[in-house]
């Protein structure tokens, strides 16, 4: 069953569109939210988190309008962006209130508190004022206060802003770690990789509208206006990028690297077939065959590039 | 009803309120009629009778206090009890969680105004005091007429509580202002140069939506002779200020329009720092 | 490859001409503060509407011209009624008009700097508050501060930006007003006569302008919240004179033409204002009696006295605003 469900929403400020008509269903597990400055993702986490109204249309979060509902609201954690902070609490007594604000008991906060300081790697720092944190420090001590209450749907606005290399390996073992424990992450980022390394369910937004949603391999290959990009490492790239000029369903060949073919065909079945046996005929050494192209980045600059036509 | 969460609420905006630099610079606004008072006593000659001390004290708490200081710290504290927040972007960690927007507000209200009213008492107290205290009573009031059975004790423990509806009812209006406009600095000013300090002294029926009005009312209904520090003519000051008259009822109802009002817009408006207090 | 083509295949074009000197920077500060201001139509239009008082003035000056021609005939008495109220001063008793055509147009000015000043407390609150507050609410004081800016050419830079806000309201409808009064009001000689008063009313605005500017941008230097400026700002030019008419109701006048008749800063550039066009002086040399006009200019504060207030109080606020973006422009604190 779908977590999040948009139904024919959108929302404008004034003439500009936030988000254009979109119909999706975020459902369980960790999906990522992608799409360039001003595509609208903040826009849609404000929808899901009862901060903004839809001008039009509908959004559900687990069944209900999530605005001033407060039965909702004590079931996600909301990690904003930017540097909302109540600048002169500790890390902990930020986090120890939002706990309290979420229902649990003066006991129950401060542990949760704890738990939520220590699982983001913030214990060292907690006793000190925010305002006296780096902006790593920052982003974590936000996600802390987003977990403590144990919410069972986790809106992370570019989490890993801010975040140094260590930190947001930390951070992405963590979003696993909820995920396999049943927790629904809807994570907005513009760290493609880093959305690569947590799930391979995206949703892509552009200029207010869906331009993807669902595997990012099978998005690919849906992607039917664009030839399929393969790279080949091989002992003797130029002859096998000769005999690969001269086959009809490849529509471009290179040599960018001194052992490297990279090749574009509209067929990669077909392409993969005839490869594996001209390589096992002429005895050439491969040391990798690969699509280049099915990561997340080039679906997000091919889709991003399609919609901007 | 979460308890929990709208005492940590309370508690934490009491909190805020006390390590904030602009509450010292308020109370300090409010402690203004002491400075005055303790700078007249030191350079006037010795008082007489017990009328200039009876005037300067109801001047300072009517004209200054109750007019001008009092509005001024419920205006910078109510056009930003929401607004405040949206501009710095913690709102959303308020209003993303059990309680409902209108239990916040009325929260962080209730919060705003008690801190407020012990302050605004407190100021009040320690000018009572610095007025009244250190002179020869008996002696003044033998040759002060009509004011010899002043009773000082009892005008402050009237005051006291106008002071305190007063801060509810200001809070009430700029609270209601902050939300109504994206600039509630200028409406604020609006309201109490027109509303507060015009219309409460024109011989209008338009005068009970004043809540200065409505504070003098109910001071006037319990301070005898607080009337002729008004200048009125005498038909006017009894159409006005009617003897044990009382001005809370339509102080309250006043507050209760504020609040209900701003309930409705907190609950239906999105709180965007383009939406609310942009000043 | 050259360097210039290694430029300019990177795209990047290095200023081939000389840097101006870091202390003429303000300008551009200036410039920039004065023209964002002057996008706001409600700014502009409050500078027109300021400037409509301060041009009466010079429908005075031709009052008192008429005045001149029609003394000793009936038709004075009304002319002398509505001088007398508009100056506050029982005139009636001046007879040589055209003698002591300067001490009456004096009187005017100071009777206008005292309207103006509302208008300043007006147009300063709305261009001024926001000078510093909102470039230490975008975080900017550390990109002016990696430019050739200093401290003293950023604060030189917005306090001439509210000098020029305050010119525009005071300063420069009064020199338009005293042309057109000295066109309207009589021929060549008059020049001559109201020349010294050009310069006196000049020098007043200029007071007006430091203490002003210093104050808001001290209070604009304290906090990055530009609302708690505005009410600051409100706040130091009414109060002081709230709590100035009840020290002068309760104190004797002996106590009150002292120290503590300083504690307004409105009152006192308005009895230096009084010094600089040498009001009492003038009035006193027309044969007017003493009572009547003290009684409309008030109580005879010490000029030397409230320029010490004054100028104590500019230097403070100076001070604590220079600290304050000293601070900012050696670290990343925020406010």
């Amino acid at each position: 069953m779908a977590v999040i469900e948009l139904i024919q929403l959108s929302k404008w400020y004034g003439e500009v569109i936030g988000l254009n008509n979109v119909t999706a269903e975020i459902g369980p597990g960790i999906t990522g939210l992608l799409g360039p400055n001003g595509a609208g993702k903040s826009t849609l986490m404000g929808l899901a988190t009862g901060q903004l109204r839809p001008s039009k249309g509908e959004i559900r979060v687990f069944g209900e309008s999530p605005w001033d509902n407060p039965r909702v609201l004590s079931r996600i954690g909301y990690c904003p962006e930017g540097d909302p902070f109540w600048s002169n609490l500790t890390g902990y007594q930020f986090v120890a209130f939002l706990a309290k604000l979420s229902g649990l008991g003066g006991a129950a906060a401060r542990r949760a508190a704890t738990e939520a300081v220590e699982r983001t790697g913030m214990s060292p720092h907690a006793g000190r004022a925010i305002r006296g944190y780096s902006k790593g420090m920052r982003q974590r001590i936000k996600i802390a206060q987003a977990l403590a209450h144990s919410p069972e749907l986790l809106i992370l606005d570019e989490p890993f802003t801010g975040a140094d290399p260590i930190a947001r390996h930390d951070l992405t073992n963590l979003f696993r770690d909820l995920a396999a424990r049943g927790v629904n992450i809807l994570v907005s980022s513009h760290v493609l990789h880093e959305v690569e390394a947590l799930t391979q369910q995206i949703l892509m937004i552009d200029h207010g509208r869906i331009v993807a949603q669902g595997n990012v391999q099978a998005v690919r290959r849906t992607l039917l206006d664009r030839p399929h990009a393969i790279r080949v490492r091989v002992d003797q790239p130029r002859k096998l990028a000769s005999v690969l000029a001269g086959w009809e369903l490849v529509t471009s060949v290179s040599v960018p690297q001194p052992d490297t073919v990279l090749f574009e065909t509209r067929s990669p079945e077909a392409a993969y077939e005839r490869l594996t046996s001209l390589i096992l005929d002429d005895g050439l050494i491969v040391r990798e065959i690969a699509a280049a192209d099915e990561n997340l980045e080039a679906v997000f600059g091919y889709l991003t590039q399609r919609s901007a036509k | 009803m979460p308890i929990g969460a709208i005492a940590a609420l309370f508690f934490f905006t009491i909190r805020q309120m006390l390590r904030d630099a602009k509450f010292w610079a308020v109370a300090a606004v409010l402690l203004l009629p002491c400075a005055l008072i303790l700078t007249i006593r030191y350079f006037a000659p010795p008082i007489k009778s017990v009328e200039p001390l009876w005037e300067f004290y109801h001047s300072a708490v009517q004209f200054m206090f109750l007019m001008g200081l009092l509005p001024l710290a419920c205006m910078i504290y109510g056009t930003g009890l929401i607004g405040a927040e949206a501009e710095s972007r913690t709102i959303g960690y308020l209003i993303t969680r059990r309680l409902r927007r209108r239990t916040v507000l009325l929260t962080k209200f209730i919060a705003t105004a008690l801190v407020l009213a012990m302050l605004g008492d407190a100021a009040l107290a320690a000018l009572h005091a610095l007025t009244v205290t250190g002179h020869d009573w008996p002696s003044l009031a033998a040759k002060s007429g009509a004011l010899a059975d002043w009773n000082p004790m009892h005008d402050l423990t009237v005051y006291l509580g106008v002071t305190a509806l007063g801060v509810v009812g200001f809070l009430a209006v700029f609270t209601l202002i902050g939300l109504l406009s994206a600039k509630p600095l200028a409406l604020s000013v609006f309201y109490l140069v027109v509303f507060e300090l015009v219309i409460s002294n024109l011989p209008v029926g338009a005068r009970a939506y004043s809540l200065i009005h409505q504070l003098r009312v109910t001071a006037a209904g319990a301070i005898p002779r607080l009337t002729k520090l008004f200048q009125l003519p005498d038909e006017l000051t009894k159409r006005l200020y009617p003897a044990g008259g009382s001005g809370v009822p339509a102080a309250l109802m006043i507050v209760g329009a504020a609040l209900l009002i701003a309930f409705v817009l907190v609950t239906i408006r999105e709180l965007t720092p383009a939406k609310v207090a942009r000043d | 490859m050259t360097t210039a083509s290694a430029d300019r295949a990177h795209q990047y074009q290095r200023w081939q001409g000389t840097l101006g000197k870091a202390h003429w920077t303000w300008p551009a500060i200036v410039v920039n503060g004065v023209t964002l201001s002057l996008k706001h139509a409600k700014t502009r239009t409050m500078l027109l509407t300021s400037g409509v008082p301060v041009l009466t003035a010079s429908g005075v000056f031709y009052v008192i011209s008429l005045l001149e021609s029609v003394v000793g005939t009936e038709q004075a008495k009304g002319l002398y009624d509505f001088l007398g109220a508009i100056l506050r001063i029982d005139i009636s008793g001046i007879t040589r008009l055209a003698e002591f055509r300067d001490v009456l147009w004096r009187s005017t000015f100071l009777m206008v700097t005292k309207f103006q000043m509302f208008w300043v407390l007006i147009v300063v609150a709305r261009v001024g508050a926001g000078l510093i507050a909102n470039d230490l609410k975008a975080r900017a004081l550390p990109i002016y501060f990696s430019k050739p800016v200093t401290p003293t050419t950023y604060l030189l830079g917005k306090w001439t930006v509210v000098a020029s806000f305050v010119a525009m309201v005071m300063l420069i409808p009064s020199l338009i007003a005293l042309g057109l009064g000295t066109v309207l009001a009589g021929g060549p000689e008059t020049w001559g006569q109201v020349l010294s008063l050009g310069v006196d009313v000049s020098l007043s605005g200029l007071i007006v302008c430091v203490v002003a500017g210093a104050a808001v941008l001290a209070l604009s230097s304290i906090t990055s919240d530009q609302r708690y400026v505005t009410v600051g700002w409100v706040a130091i030019c009414i109060l002081p004179i709230l709590a100035q008419r009840i020290i002068n109701e309760s104190l004797p006048p002996e106590v009150t033409t002292g120290w503590l008749g300083c504690i307004s800063l409105r009152d006192d550039i308005v009895v230096l204002t009084e010094r600089l066009l040498r009001i009492r002086q003038g009035l006193a040399a027309t044969g007017l009696p003493a009572e009547r006009f003290n009684q409309a200019l008030g109580h005879a504060v010490e000029p030397a006295k409230a320029a010490v207030v004054l100028g104590a109080f500019t230097a403070a606020a100076i001070f604590m605003s220079w600290r304050r973006v000293v601070r900012f422009s050696r670290t990343a604190a925020t406010v």
